[in-house]
């Protein structure tokens, strides 16, 4: 077989906000991959392949339809499915490596054009509990209270413990994230900044080290991506924006095993697995011009350019210390406020590599009065539009005991 | 922090075994702490799993382990899991066993200001009620 060259030729993301008011998740997806097809100017006839990750699907028939109904996708699109996939990989299901999934499917020739689709209305807790999905029911787990921000200060404290690492270094990844944040009007948490890294250490203790400012936030929504051939995406409405590679590596599952800090940066640590995604897509790390990294946690940040082998093992504290994350730093990240100030609506990975596209297409919504025409200021603090850029990696990373995957685009 | 006199801190949530892990919770019953180990390599392995990681034999005993390791990492946490079961703060921690394996755990009869990582730990069972035992870490000889 031939492989054909993909793009995405469509993404859109709803209202995200603190609590759906009763929506169902499925009600977020449609809505979303509505809008992708109409940012795409195509016909809900032309999605052949989907990906979908939804946390609630209204119990029309069966008294238990479960969340992710294989079957009843083409009753309720109205379409017939020739390619599906629950999208289970590492970094929350939906993420780049559904991406990476999609484009295996469309280049390979099984499908034209493939829908993600991401709908989530069950994220904020109704109650005192930490959201459902922080926790789960197993045996060698739950009876110690843990959760998610508790698994990632295990291993945050033992970075700190092996390599020096300091808590100023994870508020900085915060303070950098969420200043980008506090200037996308989409943001759940738009103009609640700007933040110091002392802000950022002076937050309520969640589990140390890892304070309030240092943790993802709740929230529901939905996000949708539409891709297709290139031949295909060039003759459609938008900037196209290409897939160019990316890598998969699944490690221990999440949230079941001890976090321990070997596996979330490999044991043996290699950056094998980036590096092959890098060589696929014909690229270095140094041709990256804006990063989406996965940032549930800060210090998972800190982490995840060691793993990605932007810096060496051990050296993320002062890495992220350097700057390099801001808009006028060597590789700007999480640009619309990531998961900690933009969205992390429970399984939100889609997101990440989804504000890549809108980086590369130039459609980022910030206070310059010029960003619907794509002109921007570039000032660090004012706007949030990365200069011009032509690649972008995109990062779904979600679980503390590793496993990842990565997608590498490229402006057209 | 709670001493072993002090009434229970939290309503733990109780496990749910299956017939694959009752072993397990028999051990804690009976107060061991076991952990499997391959028949065939002696790898000893945590969490538990069908087949050997190294190996992949399924030759394997839950093999009593001495219970005493030292502390890979540990947090203390200000905001519950659930208010309603957990009281904070409470020390969630992973173990290093003398064996090998890591276990999650918590914790307890330690004032947080004392908590190093590497000290030496020993498991101190928690009875929840005739069938369950959980298994926190308590600084040893303490």
């Amino acid at each position: 077989m031939a492989l054909r060259e993909v793009a995405v030729v469509g993404v859109a993301t709803t209202e995200q906000l603190r609590s759906s008011g009763g929506r169902y998740g499925l009600s977020y997806g449609l809505e979303a991959l509505k809008g992708a097809l109409a940012d795409a100017g195509l016909e809900k006839a032309d999605i052949q392949g989907l990906y979908p990750m939804i946390d609630q699907w209204p119990q029309t028939g069966e008294a238990n339809p479960g969340n992710y109904l294989h079957s009843n996708w083409p009753a309720q699109l109205g379409i017939p499915i020739r390619w599906f996939t629950g999208a289970v990989n590492s970094g929350a299901g939906t993420g780049a490596s559904a991406i990476l999934d999609a484009a295996a499917a469309i280049a390979a020739g099984y499908i034209d054009t493939a829908a993600i689709v991401l709908g989530m209305a069950a994220s904020t807790p109704a109650d005192t509990r930490t959201a459902s999905w922080t926790s789960q029911a197993i045996q060698w787990n739950e009876w110690t209270g843990t959760y998610t921000a508790a698994q990632f200060a295990l291993a945050a404290r033992r970075h700190m413990h092996e390599f020096g690492t300091a808590p100023e270094h994870f508020a900085q990844v915060s303070a950098t994230i969420r200043n980008y944040g506090h200037l996308n009007p989409d943001a759940v948490m738009y103009g609640r900044g700007p933040y110091s890294v002392q802000d950022v250490l002076d937050a309520p203790m969640v589990a140390d080290p890892l304070t309030r400012l240092m943790c993802a936030q709740v929230n529901d929504g939905g996000a949708a991506m539409i891709l297709s051939t290139l031949e295909r995406a060039r003759d459609l409405r938008k900037p196209v924006v290409r897939v160019l590679g990316g890598a998969d590596q699944l490690s221990y599952p999440a949230y079941a095993e001890p976090p321990l800090l070997e596996h979330a940066l490999g044991e043996p640590f290699s950056t094998r697995w980036v590096d092959d995604g890098f060589a696929m897509a014909g690229l270095t790390r140094d041709d990256v011009d804006v990063v989406e990294l996965y940032d549930g946690f800060a210090s998972w940040i800190v982490m995840q350019w060691e793993l990605l082998g932007f810096c060496a093992r051990g050296e993320g504290g002062p890495f992220v210390a350097s700057g390099v994350m801001e808009l006028d730093g060597r590789y700007p990240t999480c640009t619309d406020g990531g998961c900690e100030s933009f969205s992390h609506m429970g399984a939100p990975a889609l997101l990440r590599p989804l504000e890549a596209v809108r980086q590369l297409r130039v459609e980022t919504p910030d206070p310059c009065p010029g960003w619907e025409q794509g002109k921007h200021s570039h000032e660090p603090g004012a706007c949030r539009q990365v200069r011009d850029p032509r690649i972008a990696l995109g990062v779904s990373m979600g679980p503390p005991t590793g496993g990842g995957n990565f997608v590498l685009l490229a402006r057209d | 922090m709670a001493s072993a006199a002090d009434p229970p801190r939290h309503r733990r949530p109780r496990p749910v075994p299956t017939p694959f892990s009752a072993p397990f919770w028999d051990g804690t019953r009976a107060g061991e702490l076991r952990v499997q180990r391959c028949l065939d390599c002696a790898h000893w392995r945590w969490t538990p799993q069908l087949a050997c990681p190294k190996c992949w034999s399924e030759r394997y005993e839950w093999a009593r382990t001495g219970g005493r390791g030292e502390l890979y990492s540990y947090t203390v946490v200000q905001r519950s899991v659930d208010p309603n079961r957990f009281e904070v703060p409470y020390v969630l921690a992973v173990v290093r066993l003398d064996e090998g394996p890591h276990l999650l755990t918590n914790l307890v009869e330690c004032e947080p200001a004392a908590i190093e990582v590497g000290m030496r730990v020993a498991v101190r069972f928690e009875r929840l009620d005739d069938d369950f035992h959980v298994y926190p870490f308590a600084p040893e000889g303490g």
